[in-house]
């Protein structure tokens, strides 16, 4: 076990290494010129230009650049916002949180949803409300998240006005403690049933395929032989067999939750990292940028590390492959 | 004979014929698009967000263009950017994935790991940064999104050299001295092809999506039009006008979906363990 874990843990560094390099590296090979955005005059003075080359340290090769980069990353430090000039980090930290409610209620409901309603349909197999939820699944794993997002928002906050259109709170009533949760609960429903409806159809079609292969098993057909009852067998061998593959998925996605919510974050104006990330990229802030990136890719890192381990530890078997 | 086979399994498979056939309907909307559209996809006409009518099928947007002639036009650019970032990730993988499995040893190892931890990285905010840094013509944009996506093909072409090289047809054609560029070639990768293009078509359905995103963002080609441009337009007119941004993106919706019907189809066809009937009936 102990050398299962320190495998991973390497290949886990390794990535967030390599991820850290292919972003500083095209972002620095890149066209265009952050001084030129920085000066904020079409013909700055030379002096200007020297000055402000030698305060972002963008005067040196850009291996040192990185290394510096790495060199201040030891340090906890992220460097500083070339538009705004405030410290990466906090700027992050303070967009995350947003995000991860956002991302995690999302993640939670799609995989329940999707569990649940995949054994199901593998329990009943070929019949008419398998086909039909199958079809759904379909459906809502084709949308486009923003597309979808764009709908519901057409529907239930236009049309219907039961839900507010977009934003994390009301502005006009700002409210305090348990009114002020009940406000970011209802202007949260709308953004989460997007993302789940989304995600949903991943877990249904493993959960779904993953039950009817064990359903298929050898064992299966043995305690069916021997009188045991199908939902006895179901929940104490099939579930816990097939469960296996949907945890993994669910490592999987609690990593890419950051970045996927993106695009539903800027449908509905949420205050999270994804409209930060947009206007990132657009005013070519290099040290934002870089900071973000390291932050999704050391989260999909250490989800994908956390959900190996939890998967062997449930299946014993993984860690000798 | 294996043709034959894997056609009947496809008909089989739930969705596999609906799926084809919705793409041989899209298919042909986009060949005879300006024989369908009755407008010119960026013609202006004097309708500003006028409801869908018989003069125009899906209404008109905010410059008054005429939805139902983009959306007619917009199918060339989705199947365009879907099919091309496909086929590049496509050969890209194949070619890797059939190295690295054929060669093993520490050509194996190094490839292995790379792919490893490319498919850990999440690709839509690195294509997003390329596109942004290095501009957004849909050249461009196709080329990115298959140069980011093919690990998975490259894993699943692996596998498949990894088992063939020990079969003794390959084994046969070592001993008679065929060079490994023409045994790879000739061998490894035609028999190791399929599931290949079962993810390829997969693929096609996500690069699609990958670009209908980046439309969303402001970032597509802007001399093309797509439907994700469309639904990036409509969006501010959502309220007023829903037509302008729904019925592009229920065309991203069908696209899509005949994409994944045929590559389940496929992947059905391809996997004999894939039963019609379980145990539990």
């Amino acid at each position: 076990m102990g050398r299962f874990v320190l495998r991973r843990l390497g290949t886990m560094l390794l990535t967030i290494f390599v991820v850290l390099f292919i972003n500083f590296a095209l972002i620095h090979l890149a066209p265009g010129d952050p001084i030129r955005i920085l000066s904020g005059l079409d013909n700055p003075s030379e002096e200007m230009i020297q000055n402000l080359r030698e305060r972002y340290g963008l005067d040196k090769p850009w291996t040192i650049q990185f290394l510096t980069y790495l060199k201040q990353l030891a340090h906890g430090d992220l460097g500083r916002s070339i538009i705004n000039d405030q410290p990466v980090g906090p700027q992050i930290f303070e967009k995350l949180t947003a995000t991860l409610v956002l991302t995690l209620t999302a993640t939670i409901a799609a995989f329940v949803l999707g569990t649940v309603l995949g054994t199901f349909s593998a329990f009943h197999y070929r019949s008419k409300l398998d086909a039909i939820l199958s079809f759904f699944a379909y459906l809502f794993y084709s949308m486009p998240s923003f597309w979808l997002g764009l709908m519901l928002m057409l529907v239930f906050a236009s049309w219907l006005k039961i839900l507010p259109t977009s934003g994390m709170v009301s502005l006009r009533e700002q409210q305090q403690g348990l009114g002020y949760v009940l406000d970011v609960v209802r202007h949260l429903i709308l953004p989460s049933t997007t993302l789940a409806l989304v995600y949903a159809p991943v877990y249904y079609r493993i959960t779904r395929a993953s039950v009817i292969q064990t359903l298929d098993e050898d064992f299966v057909t043995t305690f069916l032989a021997t009188g045991l009852s199908k939902s006895q067998i179901l929940r104490k061998y099939v579930l816990r067999n097939a469960i296996l593959p949907t945890v993994t998925m669910l490592g999987l996605h609690l990593g890419y939750v950051v970045t996927g919510a993106a695009l539903v974050e800027i449908v509905f104006a949420w205050p999270g990292m994804g409209r930060m990330m947009l206007d990132a990229v657009f005013r070519r802030d290099y040290p934002l940028l870089t900071g973000i990136y390291l932050m999704i890719s050391v989260s999909v890192a250490i989800a994908i590390f956390i959900t190996d381990i939890i998967y062997s530890v449930l299946d014993p078997r993984i860690r000798y492959s | 004979m294996k043709a034959t086979y894997l056609w009947n399994r496809f008909r089989q498979s739930s969705y596999g014929l609906v799926g084809l056939i919705l793409l041989a309907v899209i298919l042909m909307v986009a060949a005879f698009a300006p024989f369908i559209a009755p407008y010119k996809p960026n013609e202006l006409t004097n309708d500003l967000l006028a409801p869908p009518s018989f003069k125009h099928f899906l209404g008109t947007d905010h410059l008054g263009r005429d939805v139902f002639s983009g959306v007619v036009y917009g199918s060339r650019v989705s199947l365009l950017v879907g099919v091309t970032a496909a086929i590049i990730s496509a050969i890209l993988g194949t070619m890797i994935g059939a190295l690295a499995g054929y060669t093993g040893g520490i050509v194996d190892e190094l490839i292995s790991k790379f792919v490893d931890i490319f498919l850990m990285i999440p690709t839509f905010f690195l294509i997003l940064i390329v596109v942004v840094l290095y501009g957004n013509s849909l050249f461009y944009i196709m080329l990115v999104i298959g140069g980011t996506i093919w690990p998975a093909n490259a894993r699943l072409m692996r596998a498949q050299a990894l088992t063939l090289r020990e079969r003794a047809f390959v084994k046969a054609a070592i001993t008679l001295g065929e060079s490994q560029f023409r045994i790879l070639l000739k061998h490894i990768i035609p028999n190791g092809i399929y599931p290949i293009i079962a993810n390829t078509t997969l693929q096609m359905a996500g690069a699609i999506l990958t670009e209908a995103g980046l439309s969303f963002l402001g970032l597509g080609d802007p001399n093309t039009p797509s439907w994700g441009k469309m639904i990036f337009e409509g969006r501010s007119y959502i309220q007023t006008a829903w037509w302008t941004s729904f019925f592009p993106g229920s065309a991203i919706v069908l696209t899509v979906m005949a994409f994944y019907f045929i590559g389940d189809g496929l992947n059905f066809a391809l996997n004999p363990k894939l039963k019609e009937k379980g145990a539990w009936e």
